[in-house]
């Protein structure tokens, strides 16, 4: 099944409340991405799209990290590699993880709730009361 | 054109629309996205021009690029200037912003204003001295005295504001 892609920040969707939800997670993503060790850039691009539905325009991801890096959530280097250029490693920073663990339980109580609410609407096929 | 043309010319025009960023901040962007290009080009069967063309527009990407910089960078300052960009790239999303804006605007007119005015007093008081009676000439410098402290504690209390506003709208950006 294709996985809807997130477009760029100005662009026109038809779907917009759907682009809007998932960009607002975005953040939250992006810092999970890291939690088990540094990334790069394309490598938190792959690895959302591997591990989520988050299949996102790809210049999305980059102001994010940059806005992260400035609020000290996440700290970055450029690393050299043996094959290939430099490449800019992010990870979280102490900060980024208190911020993260916060945000991962107000996630699952509000999609908790959320989810038992829409059971219901999910059970009934027909739209017609 | 070729492939570094293409990179050189998406660059470019990036750094043209981050402008209002810093040149070290301009160079580290444009470093991280060319790394991305290339790493997008040899690690998947696209061609650059797809590469970039799912990178967005340079300006759409310099837009995002450039609605959190500001914002942050504000919130962080005691620039007027600054606050008032700031708060002005806000005002483009909403009635708070624009609100935030105005108040902004009056509360630093309005301060600028008293210590300016506080300032002046003295001055006229002192060159049309024989005009005034001594007692009278206390109680306007001391007038003046208060005014300007009226209107410099209208400056902080604008800045507090604006800083407290534009910390508010980060927060409302943030999903959580």
């Amino acid at each position: 099944m294709a996985k809807p892609r997130i477009p760029p920040a100005n662009g026109d969707s038809p779907d917009r409340w759907e682009a809007q939800l998932r960009k607002g997670a975005l953040e939250m993503a992006a810092l999970a991405s890291l939690w088990q060790g540094p990334l790069y850039g394309l490598e938190i691009i792959r690895f959302l799209e591997s591990q989520s539905s988050l299949v996102l325009a790809e210049g999305t991801i980059y102001p994010i990290l940059n806005r992260l890096k400035a609020e000290d959530l996440l700290a970055a280097e450029w690393v050299e590699v043996e094959t290939g250029h430099p490449r800019k490693y992010y990870s979280l920073t102490e900060s980024g993880r208190h911020r993260l663990r916060r945000m991962a339980d107000a996630w699952m109580s509000f999609s908790g709730g959320l989810s038992r609410l829409l059971g219901p609407v999910l059970e009934r096929q027909e739209i017609a009361p | 054109m070729t492939d570094n043309e293409q990179i050189a010319s998406y660059l470019t025009a990036l750094r043209v629309h981050l402008a209002s960023h810093g040149v070290a901040e301009q160079d580290e962007i444009a470093r991280e996205i060319e790394t991305h290009i290339r790493d997008s080009v040899e690690n998947s069967v696209l061609s650059v021009g797809a590469v970039l063309e799912r990178l967005g527009s340079p300006q759409e990407l310099a837009d995002q690029y450039r609605e959190g910089f500001l914002v942050g960078k504000a919130s962080r300052r005691l620039s007027p200037l600054v606050l008032l960009r700031g708060s002005l790239r806000w005002s483009a999303g909403g009635l708070f912003g624009i609100l935030a804006f105005v108040v902004g605007l009056a509360g630093y007119f309005l301060g600028v204003g008293l210590v300016l005015f506080g300032l002046i007093v003295p001055v006229w008081i002192l060159t049309h001295r024989a005009l005034h009676p001594p007692a009278s000439l206390w109680t306007g410098m001391a007038s003046a005295l208060l005014l300007c402290l009226i209107g410099g504690l209208m400056l902080l209390l604008t800045t507090l504001f604006m800083r407290a506003s534009l910390r508010t709208f980060q927060r409302w950006q943030s999903p959580l």
